[in-house]
């Protein structure tokens, strides 16, 4: 076996392209240790826009674009494509972005290659025989290191460790492979599909307002979109919003949901569990606005409010308008 | 119908890094106190998915299975005062693995042992090592289809349909059993038993298997090379906005973020 193969897919693309950017950084870490050839594989691609895109990465690169057809079971269909084109190929190395679709092709290829895998991994390094990787455990507060043990080795890096790969201009061409895959033969039945509007990517926000279970329903999220929207920022949320139907899962943060690393991140109501820190850790500053003052969140923050968000809330949003107003007004 | 939910019992992920440590002889994370070790949320959600189909299907059995080295029995017990029919405990030290290959391997091999299994419904993730991967790769041993990240859990006519959730919304997708299923916390919470469920618990034993009998080598794809801790709180350096009330807090705060171009 001898390649490193990155798989992507394309709606992930277009919501999440600093992943992809990601993958390609690490897979030029890779290839720099073991010369071995670089293939960009793009699942689903209808109208091939995000193919062309990602072939602007490099000339070495190999392009391969699956598509995949309105009635296929998601992500079986996918991972069946994928398994056909490994078997040609012989990948050592498969990388996938972490999200919910890399996630479960990471695991239903390594079920069917019967290789290893390692999720969330924030290092890799090919030693003369083996590929060791580190990864982080118990929702970030330790590591381990892993020595993979069965090839191929599927590998999906925590999201922010790896810079982001530049384009650079190639002529570029683009192979289009086509699975011999029976659909009646699947296992899984897709059924309707209910698409939410999508939200604008929170990973790539400058500043980011986030809600918490304290906010103590839908209603209050209003309040953080007013504020956001006027200081450039967008409104994130920890896990309970999300599962208790308050807001849409694309905005959550943590362990489960987003990695983000905004130059301000407001979180409000929210507690500051380990699972959610681990996706804004990252954040240049944190500021914290909760009514207990033991919250694990201020041990975090740059600055932190006592309160509850009921008093604190409005009076930030009125005293940020008058400054936002005066000032504008000594601009003009 | 026959269920398996698949339960691990695992340190409470909410116990902060400063309460845990590593175990150098067994190369795992420990915490410092006992009686910290937890059922995963996720399948705490799993068995109420399979209270659910239980509560529709008149008939169905739940069996509640789990492998480690001394699984403890206390943590399970708990679940067992729902309606709950049996307890597998799976034990031995491959049980302790954190490689899914091997679980996955244990699992599949109990549940094909217990025979005439319709369903098994495990968690999305285990809140120690994060990986997702076991349920599928159980699937994959079993060659049974793998239905995840579901919200709701349905029979519908002679197909199991499960409502995904998806980044952007979510969808329905259904299979013949038998079948393995993850499901996700948008699936709400495990419900709480009745007082008369909690003393009957005290009296339930599970059924005890051992990993050696169940045949197969279980051979991990990964090797373990070391854990270790890291230390994620910073020196805590939060500068608290002082303020009469939390009204005055509120314009403090809009003041300190404005002057110091944070906004
Ligand atoms: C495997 C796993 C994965 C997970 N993934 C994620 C993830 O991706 N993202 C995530 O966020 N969580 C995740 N969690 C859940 C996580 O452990 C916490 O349960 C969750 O982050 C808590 O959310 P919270 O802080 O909003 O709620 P809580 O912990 O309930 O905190 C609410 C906070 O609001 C404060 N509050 C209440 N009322 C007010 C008020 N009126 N004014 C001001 N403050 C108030 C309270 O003091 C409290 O601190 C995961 C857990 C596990 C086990």
């Amino acid at each position: 076996m001898s390649g490193i193969m990155i798989a992507i897919y394309s709606d992930d693309y277009i919501t999440n392209e600093s992943l992809f950017r990601e993958l390609v950084s690490l897979a030029k870490q890779l290839q720099a240790q073991s010369h071995e050839r670089l293939t960009i594989t793009v699942v689903g691609d209808e109208s091939g826009s995000c193919t062309q895109t990602v072939a602007e990465y490099g000339e070495e690169l190999v392009r391969i674009a699956i598509k995949v057809p309105e009635n296929a079971p998601w992500p079986e269909y996918d991972t069946e494509a994928l398994v056909q084109l490994c078997n040609e190929l012989q990948p050592s190395m498969i990388l996938l972005p972490k999200t919910f679709w890399g996630t479960e092709v990471a695991a239903r290829l390594t079920a069917i290659l019967d290789g290893s895998a390692a999720m969330d991994i924030t290092a890799a390094t090919l030693l003369s025989d083996s590929l060791e990787v580190t990864r982080t455990i118990f929702g970030g507060v330790a590591e381990a290191r892993l020595r993979m043990a069965r090839m191929p080795a599927v590998l999906v890096p925590h999201p922010k460790i790896w810079p982001e790969a530049e384009p650079l201009p190639t002529d570029s061409s683009i192979t289009l492979f086509t699975p011999n895959i029976d659909l009646g033969a699947l296992q899984t039945i897709p059924k309707d599909r209910h698409r939410l509007a999508q939200a604008p990517d929170v990973a790539q926000a400058r500043i980011l307002i986030a809600g918490g279970r304290g906010l103590g329903g839908p209603e209050p999220f209003k309040l953080l979109e007013e504020i956001a929207s006027m200081i450039g920022g967008q409104v994130a949320a920890s896990r309970p919003p999300v599962d208790s139907g308050w807001v849409s899962g694309q905005i959550q943060v943590g362990l489960t949901g987003k990695t983000v690393a905004p130059d301000l991140y407001i979180a409000v109501g929210i507690s500051g569990a380990i699972q959610h820190i681990t996706g804004c850790y990252n954040a240049r500053n944190i500021v914290a606005i909760n009514n207990d003052p033991h919250a694990p969140i201020f041990q975090y923050a740059t600055y932190g409010v006592v309160g509850d968000w009921q008093d604190v809330l409005p009076t930030f949003y009125e005293a940020l308008k008058t400054i936002i107003k005066s000032s504008r007004e000594k601009v003009y | 119908m026959n269920i398996v939910v698949c339960i691990k019992v695992v340190i409470d992920p909410l116990l902060s890094s400063t309460d845990l440590m590593i175990d150098p002889v067994r190369s795992r994370i420990v915490a410092r106190e006992s009686g910290q070790q937890v059922v995963n949320g996720f399948d705490e959600q799993a068995l109420e998915a399979a209270l659910r189909l239980k509560d529709n299907i008149p008939g169905t059995v739940i069996t509640l299975m789990s492998v480690g080295k001394q699984v403890p029995w206390d943590v399970l017990r708990k679940l067992m005062a729902l309606d709950v029919d049996n307890a597998l405990v799976i034990d031995g030290s491959a049980g302790d693995s954190h490689d899914p290959r091997v679980i996955a391997a244990i699992l599949a091999a109990a549940v094909q042992r217990l025979e005439g299994v319709d369903l098994v419904i495990c968690g999305r993730q285990a809140s120690d090592w994060d990986n997702a991967q076991v349920p599928i790769r159980l699937a994959g041993n079993l060659g049974w289809p793998c239905l995840t990240l579901a919200r709701e859990v349905k029979m519908v006519g002679k197909e199991i349909q499960v409502r995904r959730v998806l980044l952007d919304g979510w969808q329905d997708m259904s299979a013949k059993p038998p079948a393995v299923i993850t499901v996700t916390s948008e699936l709400g919470e495990l419900r709480y038993p009745t007082m008369k469920g909690r003393l009957a618990a005290m009296k339930r034993q599970p059924n005890v298997w051992s990993i050696s009998d169940l045949g197969n080598e279980f051979v991990e794809a990964t090797e373990l090379v070391e854990i270790q801790m890291i230390h994620h709180p910073k020196e805590s350096n939060c500068h608290f906005i002082d303020g009469e009330s939390g009204q005055s807090k509120g314009e403090q705060l809009a003041a300190v973020l404005m002057s110091s171009g944070l906004i």
